[in-house]
């Protein structure tokens, strides 16, 4: 049984947003709500500042806060490890947006159920490669079987140095970042939802 | 409920109070009413719905995608794109591998495709306009009415004998082959174009220097450094895509990315090192580069001393005055800095290139700036070899081994002055004329051209335009422009101002030829095919233009013959092995014998060439048989330590540092121009600036275009809003906060070589202030892909919904999901004064002195 | 009149307004039509007719160029005020898709299709006046004999999922944003025949 994973490697993301507007479109995702979004971080002061691009989504973690947060069992694991919600079991009680460290949880506005990304499970099951993967004009996102020592994410797991998003939580997250600068614990009060306030406004 | 007091009366009178009291009928009523409606509607055709099936309805519903390899328009890198379709629906579109120069990669846009296709405000019927132009009221008319009137007007142009009345301007064409077919079977010089607000300083640069094309394609796949002054690549310039995958290769493999910005953008973000500058002085450090680069003998000599056609002891000379220490004086780049990144350049030739575009071109000393960068790969000897400065002679496909189907028009005798740019020396003085696009409602203004009719396409120049306002008033101005016939998409602020409305096709439901400056240094062509038929009664030019050509007459319709477009198309792939069949089914085709155009000039003339030939004993220029038109020599090649080889495609026939043919072309326009690279600084930026003065640049996002991407819900979603960026030290002491409302008032440049340069106020912008550390401290950066006021609310963050006249207040659930309604989005086209190169016309963005203050 | 024969009444009253109504959202009105409105006198609401008569300040020509021109404004665009389109009604940022999709699974379930005139703003089966089309044909084949439960059903799930998840907002906002003809009229009139309790007893949902 594969043991599905993701790496994100930040050298080589150029911020497009090609990988989120897949998503939108693959599972026509309301606006407003988000399956993945890049993150844009700057650091550093003049003349030498810095911006950094980190892709987010949820990171089908092995210790998945949402799971054990659902009072209605609407979360469940799939054999290969996605976290997925099912729902037609969930009544809105939004324990799992609460739980989840990542904001990788939304109120789907059509369906009025919690809703989130699949890792794209209808695709992988037909051996096609998620929509945020096969996007990525860059090839800087891989998917794939953590346990096949032949993957190539298994491989470029064993020559680079991983890390995870916020691993203080301790929830082993199935997605991985090549993060030679640090840019992820600069992703601070923000998560995979975008913080729709964060606007000038025109009046 | 509201009733717009100017709107047509009406008899009824609100009754319902706004919701729905009052509106249950009774029985009676009910009955009464029915009947009546059966009558009325009786026989006069509501929707049918029948039993009898049409024969390819089938139940299956999920059936296979079938994949439609095709090419994207959504910006102008036109990366070839494969759709995904099934059941007549475009589900996604992914890239098609097949393309050497995207090889499968898209972008964001790319990937938004769909949301254009099926945008809900799509304009997908012939509109024409009922009241006042401009005044938002239209009516629905068919095509055959459309195609009526507009040949009826173009036709009676034409039999005048004045066939330059009839302007066209357009945005983003690639269509050229037909768009010129029908502009040169009429008879119209009046072609405008776009080019001076994109690339057209550095075009004349790259030309003036190895003549043989206008567009650098660094072999960055194979670099190890490159060098950009300016150019975002990774979120726009004309390669976008496939110059990032190389550079994110290169980068796999180890390069440095070293860029000079006035503003972090993403390309300087995650380059390996990036210099913050000051706007219009990246020409001064490039040759401030060179003065290192010479002087410490870290030159390519021996290359310089063959291809050159300016001694290295020279052009030493002449770079000694432009000192590192001078540089950073005026850059603000230390000097140490500028030695280091020289020398480290250098040592990496030639697997080195340089990269500029916009930010160092769009500026009124442009040309100069990328003649000085351009020069620096001369200086280590990298041009056209592996990892270094590579150029294509083709900018497209190879018209030569696939010709245009004839019978091709002549070109038209007839002139137009706004085309000839009279007044810019090198505007259109090489092989690709690029006119002077911002001058274009100037010069009608002023009357030095009677338009009579005009057709805009593909091109929103009321709003992207700089001094939009300038323009919107030429549209508005019946007198000046008596009939505008709008060719596009959405609606958008130049279609607000036309009299007709044509809705275009989009790019997934139409047809084209096409290709790009290839990366890969091997050219190729490709086709852009529907993927799904056109949408509603939307249309392409190359239906709409045979069409009117056959209705005007007047020997038009012979260069239309084809009875389709694909009759057309597929003689015209005919010398592709296996011809349009097969570029259907693959999207591209690439000529496995050519090889990679490295190092040209270095290419021997054979015995067949050299056959018949003369030689000058003193240039060694070889020259073969005569000019046609002028009945000059042709040059061939030139001899080079003995062998006769191609050369360079300039006069001298090696790289001209030095060059006599724009000092010609100045002399001929009244302007000098320099023969070598120098730096010609800014007037307007020669003086002490009061602290509340700053120096205003624009810039481009990644998921947005020109005019075409702000409808799409999903790229708007991710970019909407367009706060001017600040530096934070110079907004701490103008006592500015983030956030801070202020006024931007531009000036015009206190400059005789630029129409209108009088130093005048132009235009003031209320906007907010973003504080960053990634900009200039003299400098305050507002984004154009922002602030439209025309498009729906989705393109406009709401503002398109009430104000105009022909919209209706609406409580309209849609909206809530625009969570990004009222977001700041200022039109900076607005005030950015017409602000041409002085000497291939270039469109100065990022120039205009402006003053700003803080407002309550 | 017997109960039949009023409940028969009823329902060709219903389907007619169906009809004209489907008639209104698809094409702007021509000279035939707006004679024959003119003609049958059609009044909503407190006595308003459906369209105004010519009179001495405007005449047909100018009238049926006012009601093009507000059919466009409303309907067709630019910026369409109430696009007639459930997709659109619904937020979604492509026209047609979901709601157009289960518009075209119930079609095929029933072995019909719409005959759509060339001259019809109309882009997809989520449009209103295919809904209200098929919603007429449907309730018109279950009266026509009420043990078949496949029309009625179509009736039902025409109504539940696919009109009323939208058609009060939408016909709230055609009668709120017309300024002229007869979109207001038709709103209110439409908004009737959509209330199931005004529908004969043999075509009511179960």
């Amino acid at each position: 049984m594969p043991r599905f994973g993701m790496l994100i490697d930040l050298n080589t993301c150029i911020g497009c947003h090609a990988c989120s507007v897949a998503c939108k479109n693959e599972f026509d995702v309301p606006l407003g709500v988000f399956r993945d979004t890049v993150k844009y971080v700057e650091d550093g002061a003049y003349p030498n500042p810095t911006r950094h691009f980190i892709p987010v989504l949820c990171n089908h973690c092995e210790d998945a806060p949402c799971l054990n947060a659902c009072p209605t069992d609407a979360i469940t694991r799939l054999p290969n490890g996605e976290v997925v919600i099912n729902e037609g079991d969930c009544n809105l009680n939004r324990f799992c947006m609460a739980a989840c460290p990542y904001g990788a949880i939304y109120e789907d506005p059509q369906t009025q159920t919690a809703s989130k990304c699949t890792f794209c499970d209808h695709r992988t099951s037909q051996g096609e490669a998620p929509a945020c993967v096969e996007a990525c004009p860059t090839n800087c996102r891989i998917f794939g079987d953590l346990d096949d020592p032949d993957s190539e994410i298994a491989t470029r797991m064993r020559e680079n140095d991983t890390t995870v998003w916020k691993p203080d939580e301790h929830t082993a997250p199935r997605v991985f970042y090549v993060d030679p600068k640090h840019a992820l614990p600069l992703i601070v009060n923000d998560g995979v939802q975008v913080d729709k306030t964060a606007d000038l406004q025109d009046s | 409920m509201t009733r717009d007091a100017a709107s047509p009366p009406t008899a009824n009178p609100d009754p319902t109070g706004g919701s729905r009291d009052g509106w249950r009928l009774s029985r009676r009523d009910l009955l009464r009413l029915g009947a009546m409606a059966a009558v009325a509607v009786g026989g006069v055709g509501a929707i049918e719905i029948t039993d009898r099936l049409l024969d390819d309805r089938t139940g299956d519903s999920t059936p296979e995608a079938t994949r439609i390899p095709s090419m994207c328009q959504m910006c102008t890198t036109a990366c070839g794109i494969i759709g995904h379709v099934a059941n007549g629906r475009l589900l996604k579109i992914t890239g098609n591998p097949k393309d050497p120069n995207s090889q499968g990669a898209v972008c964001a846009k790319g990937v938004a495709g769909p949301s254009v296709l099926y945008d809900p405000f799509r304009m997908l019927y012939p509109l024409k306009r009922v009241g006042e132009r401009g005044s938002g009221r239209w009516r629905r008319i068919t095509w055959e009415e459309a195609y009526d009137e507009i040949a009826t007007r173009l036709r009676e142009i034409r039999d005048r004998g004045k066939p330059e009345e009839f302007a066209f301007q357009q945005g983003r064409n690639r269509s050229s082959d037909i768009v010129s077919r029908f502009l040169n079977a009429y008879g119209t010089p009046s072609h405008f174009n776009h080019r001076a607000l994109c690339s057209a300083n550095r075009r004349a640069a790259i030309a003036t220097t190895i003549g043989e094309s206008d567009w650098d394609l660094g072999d960055f796949e194979n670099s190890r450094y490159v060098l950009n002054f300016g150019s975002n690549w990774a979120e726009a310039h004309q390669g976008h895509i496939p110059v990032a995958i190389r550079m994110m290769r290169a980068r796999e493999k180890g390069a440095r990315l070293v860029t000079f910005e006035t503003r972090m953008s993403n390309t300087a973000a995650l380059s390996d090192e990036w210099f913050c500058v000051k706007p219009g002085t990246d020409g001064l450090i490039a040759l401030a580069m060179a003065n290192v680069i010479c002087r410490e003998g870290l030159w390519d000599r021996t290359w310089l001393e063959t291809w050159s056609n300016y001694p290295p002891d020279k052009i030493l000379e002449h770079v000694a005055q432009y000192t590192p220490a001078r540089a950073e004086q005026e850059s603000g780049v230390p000097a140490t800095t500028i030695e280091r990144i020289a020398r480290e350049f250098a040592a990496a030739a030639p697997e080195c290139t340089t990269i500029c575009n916009r930010g160092s071109q769009a500026h009124r000393n442009g040309y100069y700036n990328d003649r000085a960068i351009t020069m620096l790969n001369a200086l280590v000897g990298n041009m056209g070899k592996r990892g270094g400065w590579c150029w294509h002679p083709r900018s497209s496909w190879d018209k030569k081994a696939i010709p245009e189907p004839e019978p091709v028009p002549d070109k038209p005798t007839a002139r137009s002055i706004i085309a000839e740019a009279k007044d810019w020396p090198l505007a259109n003085a090489f092989a690709g004329k690029m006119k002077v696009a911002e001058i274009i409602y100037l010069w009608i203004r002023e009357g030095r051209q009677k338009i009579s009719a005009l057709m805009t396409y593909n091109a929103d120049t009321a709003w992207s335009w700089p001094e939009a306002q300038l323009v919107r008033g030429v549209l508005q101005d019946e007198k000046l422009i008596p009939f505008h016939v709008c060719i596009d998409v959405m609606y958008s602020e130049t279609s607000h101002l036309a009299d007709i409305i044509l809705p275009w096709a989009t790019y997934l439901e139409r047809w084209d030829i096409d290709a790009r400056p290839p990366q890969g240094l091997v050219d190729y062509v490709s086709l852009r095919q529907p993927v799904v038929p056109p949408r509603g009664e939307s249309k392409d030019i190359r239906e709409i233009f045979p069409e009117l050509a056959r209705r005007i007459g007047g020997g038009m319709e012979a260069y239309f013959p084809w009875a389709t477009t694909e009759e057309y198309l597929e003689e015209y792939f005919r010398p592709v092995p296996g011809g349009f069949a097969r570029m259907r089914a693959d999207g591209v085709w690439m000529d496995p014998t050519k090889k990679p155009h490295y190092e040209p000039h270095t290419k021997p003339l054979t015995a067949a060439e050299l056959d018949g030939a003369a030689e000058d004993a003193e240039t060694g220029i070889i020259y073969k048989g005569a000019d046609s038109k002028t009945g000059e020599p042709v040059a061939i090649g030139i001899r080079i330590g003995g062998v006769a080889l191609r050369g360079f495609l300039t006069p001298s026939r090696k790289v001209e540092i030095y060059s006599d043919f724009v000092v010609e072309k100045g002399k001929a326009a009244g302007r000098e121009v320099h023969p070598l690279p120098v730096y010609e600084p800014i007037p307007s930026h020669q003086r002490e600036f009061p602290d509340d003065h700053l120096i205003m640049t624009s810039y481009k996002i990644n998921v947005h275009n020109a005019h075409r991407t702000m409808q799409s819900k999903w790229l708007q979603e991710i970019s909407h809003t367009n706060p001017a960026l600040l530096n934070r030290a110079t907004a701490d002491k103008l006592g500015i906060g983030d956030g801070d409302w202020i006024e931007v008032t531009s000036f015009r440049p206190l400059d005789p070589a630029v129409p209108m340069g009088d130093g005048s106020e132009l235009g003031t912008l209320r906007t907010r202030v973003r504080l960053t550390e990634g900009v200039h401290p003299l400098v305050i950066a507002i984004a154009h892909n922002a602030g439209r006021s025309v498009g729906g609310a989705y393109a406009t963050n709401g503002k398109d919904d009430a104000a105009i006249p022909g919209y209706g207040e609406a409580a309209d659930p849609d909206l809530d999901r625009l969570w990004w309604r009222g977001a700041i989005s200022v039109p900076q086209n607005d005030i950015l004064p017409i602000y041409p190169d002085p000497v291939a016309g270039g469109q100065a963005y990022h120039d205009t002195v402006v003053r700003i203050r803080k407002v309550g | 009149m017997s109960p039949e024969h009023d409940a028969a009444a009823l329902l060709r009253a219903n389907t007619a307004v169906l009809r004209l109504a489907a008639r209104l959202f698809a094409r702007e009105v021509d000279a035939p039509l707006y004679g024959r409105m003119l003609a049958t006198d059609i009044r909503w609401g407190t006595g308003h007719p459906l369209v105004d008569a010519p009179d001495a300040t405007r005449d047909e020509a100018v009238i049926l160029e006012d009601m093009a021109a507000e059919f466009c404004r409303l309907f067709i665009g630019p910026q369409p005020v109430c696009p007639p389109y459930a997709s659109a009604w619904h937020g979604e940022v492509k026209l047609g898709g979901r709601p157009a999709h289960a518009v075209e699974a119930l079609m095929v379930r029933h072995g019909v299709r719409p005959v759509i005139d060339s001259r019809d703003a109309v882009l997809e089966p989520d449009h209103i006046s295919v809904e209200l089309a098929l919603l007429a044909h449907f309730r018109e084949a279950a009266a026509a004999d009420p043990t078949r439960t496949g029309e009625r059903a179509a009736v039902r799930e025409l109504l539940e999922q696919h009109i009323r998840p939208w058609s009060d907002g939408f016909l709230e906002r055609v009668a709120d944003a017309a300024r002229m003809g007869p979109y207001e009229g038709i709103a209110v009139l439409l908004w009737n025949v959509l209330d199931d309790s005004t529908v004969p007893t043999a075509s009511r949902l179960p």
